[in-house]
């Protein structure tokens, strides 16, 4: 099943090392993705390295969504890949690396953020300059918002502290689908459940995200 | 679900701001080599510690190298350590000794069963039931208040004139 709004354009993440989110399978250094897999569970470093190259844009984005803080997100990174190395023996390809490895992340993450409960702080990190010329935040920054003298940097703010206020797995949702761009089935995949549960979290989450943000939309 | 998607137009634009927010300059060409120097690291402590043992406790790699070229021996020494473990086992549930309990007579041996004919053995001792059912050869013998020294009272002579 095709995902309707994955049609949409995603400019998210799509850099040199990480040219699609959508369709890791299809792009050409997709194809030899098992051969470095193979070559990193072998111990090989430098096939290793590669791996992390094409996926930490991902999972560091996944990771700090989920938390809002830049020293959190490096931290769980960099544990996500030590685990995925070390347990790359258990990887017998029944799903993509790419998901193999969310599902490292979102774990590790979703235990940390339970541990860190009653000290959440935010470190955000700056925003790039195309934020400024993109339309739709264009748009919502100047007429279309009631708070008018809102700037990019408070609406950020005010997006973080209400994304904080989603329960963990609605929070992880929005995340993957409406920033990152997966679509619902590899979220049922990673998540471990199915489209359905997906799609009714993210309806929720939504809504949810709707009522704390009232003043910052039409 | 089209109704909702539109609904949720602007939210979505909002939060296409979040894709905006980018680590520090540098930050992604950075992160490969921490993340393999950390694994070095790591692969490093985990030799260090089996070359210690290695060079700490010969006996214990010797037999590690045996048990590793000989299958067979590998097996047979898994076997005694189960078995150990299930003698160990078997030898913690065994229940202790029972103390002796303390002999009784059946004069003295309780109230309900001194009275009762049932509790006469073969030998005219008495004992309770629930002892004899135990350990009939420990309840035979001299009561301890057969032992214990009697207490005599004396008279006591008093004078009203001292």
């Amino acid at each position: 099943m095709v995902d309707p709004e994955h049609t949409a354009p995603f400019p998210v993440f799509k850099t040199a090392a990480n040219p699609s989110v959508t369709e890791p399978a299809s792009t050409p250094e997709a194809n030899d993705e098992p051969l470095l897999i193979d070559r990193a569970r072998s111990g090989d470093l430098e096939a290793y390295d590669e791996l992390i190259r094409r996926h930490q844009e991902r999972i560091y984005g996944t990771v700090y969504h989920m938390t809002s803080n830049h020293e959190d997100a490096n931290d769980l990174t960099q544990e996500t890949f030590i685990k995925a190395f070390q347990a790359l023996k258990s990887f017998k390809g029944g799903s993509s690396f790419y998901t193999w490895i969310y599902r490292i992340a979102v774990n590790k993450t979703i235990n940390f953020l339970k541990l860190r409960k009653n000290r959440a702080s935010m470190s955000l990190n700056d925003l790039d300059f195309n934020a400024e010329n993109d339309p739709d935040l264009v748009a919502l920054v100047s007429d279309k918002t009631p708070r008018r003298d809102a700037g990019l940097t408070e609406l950020q703010e005010k997006l973080n502290e209400a994304m904080g206020k989603l329960s963990d797995v609605h929070r992880l949702v929005v995340t993957l689908h409406d920033v990152q761009g997966v679509p619902h089935e590899e979220i049922a995949q990673i998540m471990e459940c199915n489209v359905g549960t997906v799609r009714s979290r993210l309806f929720y989450a939504r809504q949810q995200l709707q009522g704390y943000l009232s003043d910052y939309l039409k | 679900m089209d109704q909702n998607e539109q609904n949720f137009d602007q939210l979505r634009q909002l939060l296409k701001l979040k894709r905006h927010e980018v680590p520090p300059p540098g930050y992604f060409n950075r992160l490969p080599a921490e993340i393999i120097s950390e694994i070095r690291a790591e692969q490093r402590a985990g030799r260090d510690s089996v070359s210690r043992l290695a060079t700490e406790a010969h006996w214990l790699m010797r037999l590690w190298g045996a048990l590793e070229a000989k299958p067979l021996f590998g097996g047979a020494f898994g076997a005694a350590v189960c078995a150990l473990i299930l003698g160990a086992l078997y030898l913690t549930e065994k229940p202790a000794e029972r103390p002796t309990p303390m002999p009784l007579n059946a004069s003295m041996a309780s109230p309900f069963t001194a009275s009762s004919p049932t509790t006469i053995d073969a030998q005219g001792v008495g004992s309770p039931l629930l002892l004899a059912a135990t350990n009939l050869n420990n309840v035979v013998g001299p009561s301890l208040f057969d032992q214990a020294p009697t207490l005599q009272t004396a008279p006591v002579s008093h004078s009203p004139g001292n």
